[in-house]
């Protein structure tokens, strides 16, 4: 009993002695390292766009909220580029406590003069919820009416851009 | 006459353990008188050891310098970049293999989402990359198929051209990196953005190349 916990012994001692070298052999083996020491920085861009009530107005990231009270008059807001990147378009749907909602839009960069006519004198375009071309910048914006057909309604105005709707996508060499 | 026969006993004594010292003495000195020979080299066997060395560096070609240091900023969803280093094997020794990986001291989707994330590929082309316009005139093969740059932050085997592991010269290794962002399917509403975006993000990345020495020999003679 005695011999055999003496054997024990030296065989963990052996052990503890051998294996470093072993490591140590393992580990020897030559190797070389290349890489870049200053990290190289990846960002990406963002495109973004929500509907407005003015033109100044900055990211409000929600839904736009129209009550025209007790009037039936075309109402005017922005779908304004939040993004760093640019869009090529954007895509708007309109909700209404009652009634139909009609849309008409002037050419980026201008305002309504009035509900039939745009700053640079021309017509508004009608328009339908959906996908709206429209290649707009970073901080420009879509000027749009939307027109109720019943009063004391409220009207939601929505904004989304999919992958599509940013800027075409490139391929750089350095 | 009693003082003589006692003194006369001592001296024997004395002649005795004389003897018996004197002997052992001898006997001793006799394991010390052996002979030994001994052989060596007059001039000294010289034993050097191998080097491995290897370097990254932008590509020279003009156009073609961005390399790792130079940033990458504003990628949109089905950008692609694509940068060119030169991997120089300058040691004595072959190297047996290579791996490739990256670090994000920043960590982001870019490097966390394996789906939507950065998208990895390596191309190496037998000469250097073709100035201004990136194209290989040699002949190109995929050192590293594409993969998410998440799967990437663990060693994975980079396939180079045999030559270019082949120490005792200055092998170069005329590598493409591939940085993809997959088109994916974000949608942004009314000015914000998804949870999870790859958008508006910024990742810092180290990229590593590290190579193992050729398996060790045993040599006779």
């Amino acid at each position: 009993m005695t011999k055999t916990r003496t054997a024990l012994v030296g065989l963990a001692l052996g052990a503890l002695f051998i294996a470093p070298q072993v490591s140590d052999l393992a580990s020897a083996a030559a190797s070389a390292i290349a890489g870049n020491s200053q990290t190289q920085s990846i960002s990406t861009a963002s495109y973004l766009a929500a509907p407005v009530s003015s033109t100044a107005a900055s990211n409000p990231k929600q839904a736009l909220q129209i009550q025209p009270g007790n009037s039936t008059a075309a109402q005017y807001f922005y779908v304004k580029s939040f993004g760093t990147d640019s869009l090529t378009g954007f895509t708007f749907s309109g909700t209404t406590t009652s009634g139909t909602l009609t849309y008409k839009k002037c050419p980026i960069g201008t305002t309504f003069s009035s509900s039939t006519r745009c700053s640079d004198s021309s017509t508004p375009t009608t328009v339908t919820a959906g996908a709206v071309t429209a290649a707009l910048g970073t901080s420009s914006y879509q000027p749009m009416s939307v027109t109720p057909s019943r009063t004391n309604v409220t009207i939601t105005i929505t904004v989304t851009i999919n992958n599509t709707q940013d800027r075409a996508a490139v391929t750089s060499i350095s | 006459m009693l003082a003589t026969k006692l003194s006369s006993k001592v001296v024997k004594v004395a002649i005795f353990a004389t003897a018996v010292t004197g002997g052992v003495t001898l006997i001793s000195s006799s394991v010390f008188a052996s002979l030994s020979a001994t052989a060596f080299n007059t001039a000294g066997q010289s034993v050097s050891v191998g080097t491995l060395k290897l370097t990254q560096a932008a590509s020279g070609q003009t156009g073609l310098t961005g390399g790792f240091t130079t940033a990458i900023s504003a990628m949109a969803p089905g950008d692609q970049v694509n940068r060119f280093i030169d991997l120089t094997q300058a040691g004595t020794l072959n190297a047996a293999s290579m791996t490739f990986k990256v670090a994000d001291a920043n960590t982001t989707t870019l490097t966390t989402d394996a789906t939507n994330g950065l998208q990895v590929t390596v191309k190496e082309c037998t000469v250097a990359y073709t100035a201004t316009t990136g194209a290989c005139s040699g002949t190109e093969t995929t050192a590293l198929a594409k993969g998410s740059a998440n799967a990437l932050l663990t060693d994975k085997a980079l396939t180079l051209i045999a030559a270019d592991l082949t120490g005792g010269a200055s092998n170069v290794a005329h590598l493409k990196i591939v940085v993809d962002l997959p088109a994916g399917s974000e949608v942004t509403t009314n000015g914000t953005l998804p949870v999870g975006t790859v958008q508006g993000v910024s990742s810092s990345l180290t990229w590593t190349f590290t190579e193992a020495q050729r398996t060790a020999t045993t040599t006779q003679g």
